[in-house]
């Protein structure tokens, strides 16, 4: 498994937008790190009321997927790919209790998408004709969202801009994503078993509206 | 501020939206509908033959057995499950069969293979197939029905008395009907006390059949259904060996005798003698002029299992006035002996330089089949002795003969879609390297359209599943009542087929070997986008739009074909 997280980016962002705001909003800023099912991320919040942060984020992980295959009566297919996930939120933060539990609300850019390559795991053959994997081809799937800007609601735990030095950061909620959108390509023999399956996979897909957000981090007051 | 009560309400919205917007139902029978589909890519080479009464040009309905000779037949193949064919038993005149891939026709490298066909009530006969290019070809094999030969052959076939050990009981004397051209009769006698014996050596025992079939020089009709054809012949010359060449015909004889089992004489132990009318017209083409009693040419006999023509000797044109032979009509004849039962060609013979080659061809170009039709060509000579006949697939706007006699001159072109001229051209004098234009008018027909038709095949799998298959194989469609197939080849699953009349009925064919052997499927059915045959073909979706009606079927398997992927 591969694990790759594009963290130094971030953290640069966020200490040029830090240094970039007003000494007096400077003690009103935090910043956390987050690891949850949008991979790990940073963002930086800032307190505009008591009960009220805008927070600007963003995540990103990749993960190799391990491989799978369709096993079929001719042709076994394997497939091979990666997971890739990167969003970017501007979010607001309400503290209704003027305690660490908020509401959240917002939009985020979610440029995720998984991308995997299939290709026969050996030749085939029709009596005393015989078709090499490069003859029968492979078939790639691109799994993306048509809409890259999605509304965000959830609820959560931890306030960085306000409190202690060191807090403790949970959030659930959902990206209104809209179904992810499938994209087969094939070439060879096997090219058609794309148009074919596409439409099926993506009934199936347009039952998942939502990207499910889970995340557990930790912040700094600054 | 918001009320504990608020905050419970969004909180239960997050949740809320969390589990009721994944619908995940739909992931529950996926892995049973996902199925992977294939091209099969078919053979590059096709050849679908259709034997046909060479009177009336209709399918033979009675069964006929096909051998496969010469020196490309080893590639003759099962175009869906590659299987080498050597033999077949047709039952409806139409069958289908590949060349091998790793055999690829070109101009420089011919794929040349014969087909010889007998069937019960016709004439034995051989088709030299000769392509130059990969294609689905559709081959036609005329055959002469004894009983209503063509114009231009008479046939006649009687008992003959008996033999015993093979050995004749009485002389045998036959003679054809008298030819409508030259109003003479090919003729066979043979004396008393002959022995007849099966080219593997049997006698023949019991009463005799004889029959004596002759095709004159003349009738386009006759020399299209000349068995062996007249171009890429392999001819056994005298003096010059081995050659592949061209024939210009003075005329063909066959002559059969069989006994009460069915064995035939191929030997005899006193020699026939053969009578054969040669039409006056014929225009000899060493001299260019008519033939002339004195003039000379080769005879020529078929060895069967070779294909191959052997050169008996030179005859002399002889004149029926002059030898008081009235029973061979008015005009010229020849006379020869032989101690052999065969097919017996007089030919003019040139080889090698002497032919037209493919470098220099005679092409003729097709102008105004827009519409892709498959057209039947006949290109005939002036004053007799060749005549080809092919089928153009209707995505070639040109047809090139070649490997015919340079002395082949003056030759009249016909064009014909679907038993009609609809268009003609002549080529004058030697037609090698020349180009014909011909421009074709097609009888006018209201509201066509064009037929994007795809075809998958459904094959369910053993373990549950399904497999799609996408086939590419060639087919034949016709308007129901018309005369002539066309040839449509699917690639993919996928083909283009223009030109059809909106809601007339067609019919479409197909033919796969089953077992070795060929069976036909034809469906028919009307032309428009909701055409749903039923039965094991499922209209997945049909459309029109404008002159394009978009036709998708899904097929279950019927023909054994996904029991053997």
């Amino acid at each position: 498994m591969r694990i790759e997280v594009k963290m130094k980016h971030l953290i640069a962002l966020f200490i040029a937008v830090s240094m970039s705001l007003s000494p007096a909003y400077s003690q009103k800023l935090g910043i956390g790190v987050r690891v949850g099912s949008q991979g790990v991320g940073a963002d930086l919040s800032l307190a505009l009321t008591s009960f009220l942060n805008v927070r600007a984020g963003g995540t990103s992980f990749s993960i190799a997927l391990p491989e799978a295959t369709i096993e079929d009566e001719n042709v076994d297919v394997a497939f091979t790919g990666d997971a890739s996930l990167m969003t970017a939120s501007l979010l607001a933060d309400l503290f209704p209790f003027r305690n660490g539990i908020r509401l959240t609300a917002g939009a985020t850019y979610n440029n995720s998408s998984i991308s995997t390559t299939g290709s026969p795991t050996d030749s085939y053959s029709v009596q005393s004709r015989t078709f090499t994997t490069q003859q029968i081809g492979s078939l790639t799937a691109e799994l993306g969202y048509g809409s890259s800007i999605q509304p965000y609601v959830g609820i959560g735990f931890g306030n960085p801009a306000r409190g202690g030095r060191i807090g403790l950061l949970f959030d659930a909620g959902v990206l209104l994503s809209g179904p992810p959108e499938l994209t087969m390509t094939g070439t060879g023999m096997i090219a058609p078993t794309a148009t074919e399956n596409q439409e099926t996979i993506q009934e199936a897909l347009d039952g998942i509206e939502i990207f499910p957000v889970l995340s557990l981090g930790l912040s700094v007051r600054l | 501020m918001i009320s504990n009560r608020s905050f419970a309400a969004a909180s239960l919205l997050v949740f809320g939206l969390l589990f009721s917007s994944c619908d995940l139902s739909g992931f529950d029978t996926l892995e049973d509908k996902i199925a992977v589909a294939l091209d099969i890519p078919g053979v590059a080479t096709t050849y679908s033959f259709q034997l046909q009464d060479a009177a009336t040009g209709e399918d033979l309905t009675s069964s006929a057995r096909v051998v496969f000779s010469g020196s490309d037949a080893a590639s003759i193949i099962d175009p869906i499950f590659f299987d080498n064919v050597e033999e077949l038993e047709v039952g409806d005149g139409f069958f289908t069969v590949g060349l091998s891939d790793d055999r690829v026709p070109s101009g420089e490298s011919l794929v040349q293979f014969s087909v010889y066909v007998e069937a019960a009530g016709y004439e034995a006969t051989l088709q030299k197939v000769v392509t130059d290019n990969t294609g689905d070809y559709q081959v036609s094999v005329l055959m002469v029905a004894k009983s209503a030969p063509p114009t231009g052959v008479v046939s006649q076939s009687q008992q003959t008395g008996t033999a015993t050990g093979g050995v004749t009981s009485q002389p045998i004397q036959v003679a054809t009907q008298p030819d409508a051209t030259t109003g003479g009769a090919a003729s066979v006698a043979l004396p008393a006390a002959t022995q007849l014996t099966t080219a593997s050596g049997t006698p023949l025992q019991g009463s005799l059949q004889t029959q004596v079939t002759y095709f004159n020089n003349q009738d386009p009709s006759s020399l299209t259904a000349f068995p062996g054809g007249l171009t890429n012949v392999s001819a056994q010359t005298q003096g010059q060996g081995q050659q592949t060449g061209g024939f210009v015909s003075g005329g063909f004889v066959s002559i059969n005798i069989t006994d009460q089992n069915g064995n035939q004489a191929a030997n005899l132990s006193n020699s026939a003698t053969v009578v054969m009318p040669v039409p006056a017209n014929t225009i000899n083409p060493e001299t260019g002029n008519q033939v002339q009693a004195g003039d000379t040419i080769p005879l020529w006999s078929l060895e069967p299992a070779s294909g191959e023509w052997v050169q008996e000797g030179t005859v002399t044109f002889e004149s029926s006035a002059g030898k008081g032979r009235t029973e061979v009509g008015t005009e010229l004849f020849v006379e020869f002996e032989t101690p052999h039962f065969s097919w017996f060609n007089l030919d003019w013979f040139q080889y090698g330089a002497q032919n037209c080659s493919y470098r220099t061809p005679f092409q003729i170009e097709l102008a105004g089949n827009d519409l892709q039709r498959t057209l039947l060509l006949r290109a005939s000579r002036r004053g007799g002795g060749w005549s080809q006949q092919v089928y153009v697939n209707g995505r070639d706007t040109s047809h090139q003969f070649y490997n015919f006699p340079q002395f082949v001159s003056d030759i009249d072109v016909e064009v014909l879609y679907d038993g009609a001229v609809i268009g003609t051209g002549f080529a004058s004098g030697p037609v090698c390297g020349q180009v014909l234009p011909i421009a074709l008018t097609f009888p006018p027909v209201a509201d066509l359209v064009d037929v994007d038709l795809t075809v998958a095949v459904e094959c369910p799998a053993d373990g549950g599943g399904t497999t799609i298959i996408n086939p590419s194989y060639p087919f034949q469609i016709r308007k129901s009542g018309g005369q002539v197939w066309s040839g449509v080849s699917l690639e993919g699953g996928n083909t283009l087929i223009r030109g059809l009349e909106y809601n007339a009925l067609y019919d479409f064919r197909g033919s796969f070997l089953d077992n070795g052997q060929p069976t036909t499927e034809t469906r028919s059915f009307p032309i428009n986008e909701n055409t749903d045959p039923g039965g094991d073909i499922t209209l997945i979706a049909g459309s029109r739009d404008g002159d394009l009606v978009t036709l998708r079927y899904r097929i279950q398997d019927n023909q054994s074909v996904c029991d053997n992927l």
